[in-house]
């Protein structure tokens, strides 16, 4: 695993959950990228990634833009590399022997809808080139697994989200594939469904299934793997465990939010006030052994009311680089200021407000 | 129980054809889903047929109705009538001639059921209108309707490869295209009375190949084009229109013109042919034929090759 | 305290009245429409129409400059009243009603076309992706909405027929002298007319054919059977097979463009096998109040279910 303030353009993934670190290299991983880039015009979606994925689940975490579903195709044969290739068990991913390797549920939310669920599964199955009885064999199997049995008969156009979900995911077990690309498989359902999913992925791993499971939250992923990677802006940017990254995430706040409220502001009728605060960049912030942040504090308290100085005390005035004007009266916004290092700090008026944005906006 | 296991094996075996098979099948109940299109399309044709048959009640196919001198003249029905109520005023030599004269028109005018039909209704209606917009509305919504509800990734995530899925879909959009296209003509033609019968001997294969080459193209254009129907109406009812009707070779770019020329070879003994055969310049028939049958196997291998490459997106 | 978290406060101004929100709708479906690469290729081919005229009158205007019997055309040397013959006889390249009807005839293709996408896109759309709620959740009705979106449709029909027409105008106006302008006022008050009447109709016409059939191929096979295939079927009838001329009330465009002749002053009951004037626009106004009759209907059928 790579630091992800070392590695540059390249995130290697090698290490799954079920792999032990030394028999790693013994298991045939299921699906490989080898510098992957992949480029929507002038846009780049996948950037340089390098992953080799072998059984058990990995998380793939980012936010939206990051490039998770871009990754997802590309594992899908739905997306073909700019640069770079893409291989399930050996195979070039948009071949037709790939995609028998492959269980995809995609993020797409439409289906043939006037069809009802069992018939849609079981014509993903006669797809697959099964005969009618086996078919129908495995659509039952598959639909017992995402629990849709006896709610699957009524048209797709009448299905809830998790309804809608549960078929995707019993399609894409039909014909059971070593590798499943799950895009967001967890999102629309509710509580109990979810942990029904996540007891659904455990066994499909310990079944020796290949699972890319994508998320924005890492919460979610963490009752479900500790082996996750982080999207950012196309690349890997960070892979390890849970707490690993959180550590380095607790380190590393990308935006905060700052809520005015100028009904406490003196004279605050004044809309044209600029510079009533603002935000720095403090690139040359300086760094504590290991690159740890002397200035910031750790864990801003989400508490309203607070200030921004208090907040992030003693952060250090290298000049201003951001800054806020003339927020009207009632005004609130986030400032995101992008970069990895931030402070806030020299407001000049009372009644400012600062917290953290909430971890799923966070960028690694 | 090593036997069993075997059979369980074999029972269990998937097989690509089979899948394919299935997608076809699959397709063409699609296409009989989107039933708004269909009831369009056979609405059209009840609207058709029921024109050319109150056409063939009225006894209008016959350049009886032209006008005789130009188009300000009395009809030739009405000169014919007219001119017989002065024969008794003839000469015996003038009755004679003037008898010849009339029994040669009448038989003109009885014969011109043919060309009256081909070219007031066969080129200017189905030619010009209904063949393509039959073949367009099925061959672009075979894939563009899969494009435009978002279901295409259902089938491209099966192991089916992607010029197989392409062909797939083309086969099953055919048996809609031409029934429409040839069962509709023969519909028509059965109704038309006396032409009828001889416009469909004569011209059923140019529908068939001119319906399968624009299929093949239209269902290229459904692939590629996210709003493929509007492009191949702008193919159809514009540059076909332009470049049909253009002299030297531009014409040669158009699949009505081939399809034109077959019906020009075939109904030649009846006295078909292009209103200025310099200009029009015609091939032959065969000639024609063989680049219909060509165009149709290269639009459709392109599109396969093309296929296999293209990526389609969320939103698409 | 918990208002506060939410970040709510009330609206301190005032609304509008509701019929602020049509050229909104109407200005965003424009944009929507103008960001497909697709309505540029086709705005594009229906310029091709427009420049034919608008270099035809620029060379009728250099043919008739020059003072040699012939001049040297391309390398080829032509006689110089053949050439001014072409282009005002036969062209009628010469600034007449005549030659912006030509105008607004031969640019029907491609209006037909372009409508038929924008109904895709702006109407078809709209209900079928479920965006209709977000227009009706605003301070306005679904009559401000078919308003917004007719006046788009009406914009579009402008910029193909009356836009170039007026350009026309203008050209042969700089071109010749400015007494033309003078002289030629109810030339340009009959394209303004024509163009209003023109794009009202289709703008009705495609709002309640994209309502009732909102599937982009059904939309467009609808659409082609009333504007190409009566077209065909008018002239089969009365070019071919010689019926009464009535028959051509069923091709609206050929309708439209007698009403168009008789906005730029001429005499459409004298033209050799057309239907009258009175028939023409008693067919147009009775497919007019059908459209509207068809709306209505659906609009309220919006309100009971919202």
């Amino acid at each position: 695993m790579l630091d992800p303030g070392v590695q540059g353009t390249t995130g290697q993934l090698t290490s799954p959950t079920l792999a032990p670190r030394g028999r790693v290299a013994a298991i045939e991983p299921v699906l490989v990228f080898e510098r992957v880039s992949k480029f929507y015009g002038p846009v780049i979606g996948v950037n340089q990634v390098t992953l080799e994925l072998r059984p058990g689940i990995t998380g793939l975490v980012g936010s939206n833009g990051a490039g998770k579903s871009t990754l997802m195709r590309l594992a899908a044969g739905q997306a073909r590399p700019d640069l770079g290739r893409v291989q399930v068990r050996g195979h070039d991913a948009r071949s037709a022997e790939a995609r028998l390797r492959v269980g995809y549920c995609p993020e797409v939310d439409t289906f043939y809808e006037e069809m009802s669920g069992r018939q849609f599964v079981q014509t993903m199955a006669r797809l697959c080139g099964y005969r009618r009885g086996e078919a129908h064999q495995r659509a039952e199997e598959t639909l017992r697994q995402v629990g849709m049995t006896d709610r699957s008969d009524r048209r797709l156009r009448g299905y809830s989200k998790g309804m809608r979900q549960r078929i995707k995911l019993a399609q894409a077990l039909l014909h059971d594939p070593p590798l499943l690309l799950l895009d967001e498989p967890l999102s629309g359902i509710d509580p109990v469904g979810r942990q029904e999913f996540i007891g659904l992925f455990l066994e499909l791993a310990e079944r020796n299934k290949c699972l890319l499971v994508s998320s924005h939250e890492l919460e979610e992923l963490e009752k479900l793997t500790d082996h996750v990677a982080i999207m950012a802006r196309g690349r890997i940017a960070a892979v390890g465990s849970i707490a690993q990254i959180r550590e380095r995430l607790e380190d590393q706040p990308l935006s905060i939010r700052i809520d005015i409220d100028w009904a406490d502001v003196p004279g605050s009728r004044d809309t044209t006030r600029n510079g009533v605060f603002h935000v720095e960049h403090p690139d040359r912030l300086r760094r504590g052994p290991g690159g740890r942040s002397v200035g910031a504090q750790r864990r801003p308290p989400h508490r309203p009311g607070a200030t921004a100085a208090s907040v992030l005390p003693g952060a250090d005035p290298t000049g201003p680089r951001g800054m806020v004007r003339g927020a009207p009266p009632g005004a609130a916004g986030r400032v995101d200021l992008g970069g990895p290092w931030l402070s806030a700090r020299g407001c000049s008026c009372r009644g400012v407000t600062c917290r953290r944005d909430s971890q799923g906006e966070a960028e690694a | 129980m090593t036997e069993s296991a075997g059979a369980m094996d074999k029972r269990r075996e998937r097989s690509s054809l089979r899948a394919w098979l299935f997608l076809v099948w699959l397709s063409w109940q699609r296409q009989a889903r989107a039933r708004q299109m269909v009831w369009i399309a056979l609405a059209l044709l009840a609207f058709a047929t029921v024109v050319v048959a109150l056409n063939t009640a009225g006894g209008r196919w016959t350049m009886a109705y032209w006008k005789f001198f130009g188009r300000q003249g009395p009809t030739h029905q009405e000169w014919l009538a007219q001119s017989q109520t002065v024969t008794p005023l003839l000469p015996p030599a003038g009755k004679a001639l003037a008898s010849a004269y009339y029994a040669a028109h009448s038989a003109i005018l009885k014969e011109s059921d043919f060309l009256v039909f081909t070219r007031g209704f066969v080129f200017l209606l189905f030619f010009s209108f209904l063949l393509p917009l039959w073949s367009l509305s099925f061959a672009t919504e075979a894939m563009g309707g899969e494009r435009e509800s978002q279901s295409l990734i259902w089938l491209l995530t099966r192991p089916l490869s992607r010029p197989a899925i392409y062909l797939a879909k083309f086969v099953a959009m055919l048996p809609w295209c031409l029934a429409l296209n040839v069962g509709g003509f023969a519909l028509l033609c059965s109704v038309a009375g006396r032409p009828g019968p001889i416009a469909f001997r004569l011209f059923w294969p140019a529908v068939l190949w001119a319906s399968l080459t624009f299929g093949a193209l239209f269902y290229l254009f459904g692939a590629f084009f996210r709003r493929p129907a509007i492009v191949a109406i702008v193919y159809s009812f514009f540059l076909e229109v332009i470049m049909g009707n253009m002299p030297g070779d531009l014409k040669r770019f158009s699949v009505g013109f081939y399809a034109r020329c077959m019906m020009f070879e075939a109904a030649e003994q009846h006295g078909l042919q292009p209103e200025n055969p310099v200009i029009y310049d015609p091939v032959s028939g065969g000639t024609a034929l063989w680049v219909l049958l060509l165009s149709t196997v290269l639009l459709l291998a392109v599109g396969m090759f093309l296929f296999r490459r293209i990526e389609f997106e969320v939103s698409d | 305290m918990a208002v506060q978290l939410l970040h709510y406060r009330p609206w301190r101004g005032q609304f509008h009245s509701p019929a602020w929100s049509v050229w909104p709708v109407a200005r965003l479906s424009l944009a929507m429409v103008f960001r497909r690469k697709l309505f540029w290729v086709l705005y594009g081919l229906a310029l091709f129409i427009f420049l034919l005229f608008f270099f035809g009158q620029y060379l009728l205007f250099f043919a008739e400059t020059q003072t040699e019997a012939r001049v040297n055309f391309g390398g080829v040397s032509v006689p110089t009243r053949s050439l001014i013959s072409l282009f005002r006889q036969v062209l009628k390249l010469n600034a007449t009603a005549q030659m912006y009807l030509n105008l607004f005839w031969y640019q029907g293709y491609m209006v037909m076309v372009v409508l038929a996408l924008a109904g895709a896109v702006l109407v078809g759309n709209d209900i079928r992706f479920g965006s209709l709620p977000f227009y009706l959740s605003k301070p306005m009705s679904a009559r401000h909405y078919l308003f917004g979106k007719c006046l788009a449709i009406m914009v579009f029909v402008n910029l193909m027929t009356t836009l170039p027409a007026l350009c026309l105008f203008v050209q042969y106006g700089l071109l010749s002298s400015y007494d033309y302008f003078t002289e030629s006022g109810h030339l340009l008050g009959g394209i303004l007319a024509y163009g209003l009447i023109l794009s009202s109709f289709l703008a009705l016409a495609l709002l309640s054919t994209a309502v009732a059939v909102r599937r982009t191929v059904p939309l467009i096979m609808t659409w082609t059977t009333l504007f190409f295939f009566f077209r065909r079927l008018a002239e089969a009838l009365v070019d071919r097979l010689y019926y009464d001329p009535r028959w051509r009330l069923i091709d609206l465009w050929n309708d439209l463009y007698l009403v168009g002749s008789a906005c730029m002053g001429m005499d459409v009951d004298s033209l050799q096998r057309q239907p009258t004037l009175t028939e023409t626009m008693l067919v147009l106004l009775a497919v007019s109040v059908l459209c509207l009759t068809y709306l209505i209907r659906r609009i309220r059928a919006v309100e009971v279910v919202s």
